[in-house]
């Protein structure tokens, strides 16, 4: 077995492992998103919100899931724009709420 | 001194995932001297010992981030003048001369593509770093 099919088999292995824990990652989005509509105006918790999206976002990417990468660094970035508020209103919650039910569907709608 | 490659690099990526398969990476396909740290408190504690021959950092970390690790690492003896390499997805033309002004060599984009990081991190060496290896003694 040469070097790049030693480096292909773990990778597979990894990614088979991401999307495993994709369920796992998306709770967490869905329960930072949660917090921050609790407490809207904690930048802690909205940082936590930003982080978890950055990590799905890069991820995805470098296991080859492309679309699920920028769709996540889309909301990432609207969270990003929003970091600048002292507090998150009604709207703007509910907007990155329906742009994180946006991504599950595609997530779920391109599984086999 | 004419070395193609690193000898040691002082990885530092806060992601256990990216953190995985870039140490797959630079280590199976580039067969690269690795020590990877999840943190940048966590390479401060290492780089005196392992004493890399470059940095590559990710860029946005909690806690410390990329530039700010570097700064610790610059106050290191043995880190002083280490070349670096930032990791990140910010890469606007305005971002990357930021991480310039840092002395950065250069700058990776995430998401990478595992089977070419390898030879991007090499390539910044032979363009930056062996033409002053060559000159020195």
């Amino acid at each position: 077995m040469n070097v790049n099919q030693v480096f292909v088999n773990k990778f597979n292995q990894l990614k088979r492992d991401f999307s495993a824990q994709l369920p796992m990652r998306l709770k967490a989005i869905d329960d930072s998103l949660q917090a921050c509509k609790e407490q809207p105006a904690d930048e802690v918790r909205r940082q936590d919100l930003y982080r978890l999206l950055h990590s799905l976002g890069g991820t995805a990417g470098s296991f080859g899931f492309a679309q699920l990468g920028l769709d996540a660094r889309i909301i990432e970035s609207e969270v990003a724009a929003l970091a600048q508020c002292s507090s998150w209103s009604e709207q703007e919650m509910a907007h990155i709420a329906d742009a994180l039910a946006l991504l599950k569907q595609h997530i779920f709608a391109r599984q086999p | 001194m004419n070395r193609t490659k690193p000898e040691r690099v002082l990885y530092v990526e806060d992601d256990p995932d990216i953190r995985a398969v870039a140490q797959m990476a630079l280590e199976i396909v580039g067969g690269l001297n690795l020590k990877a740290c999840s943190s940048g408190a966590e390479a401060l504690q290492s780089a005196e010992i392992f004493r890399p021959d470059l940095l590559l950092l990710d860029v946005m970390m909690p806690g410390m981030d990329g530039p700010t690790t570097l700064a610790g690492l610059r106050q290191m003896v043995h880190t002083a003048s280490t070349p670096v390499i930032f990791m990140t997805a910010k890469v606007q033309a305005s971002e990357v001369a930021y991480y310039r002004s840092l002395g950065a060599l250069g700058v990776i984009a995430k998401p990478f593509d595992p089977m070419s990081l390898a030879s991007q991190v090499c390539q910044l060496w032979e363009q930056n770093v062996m033409p002053d290896l060559s000159k020195s003694p």
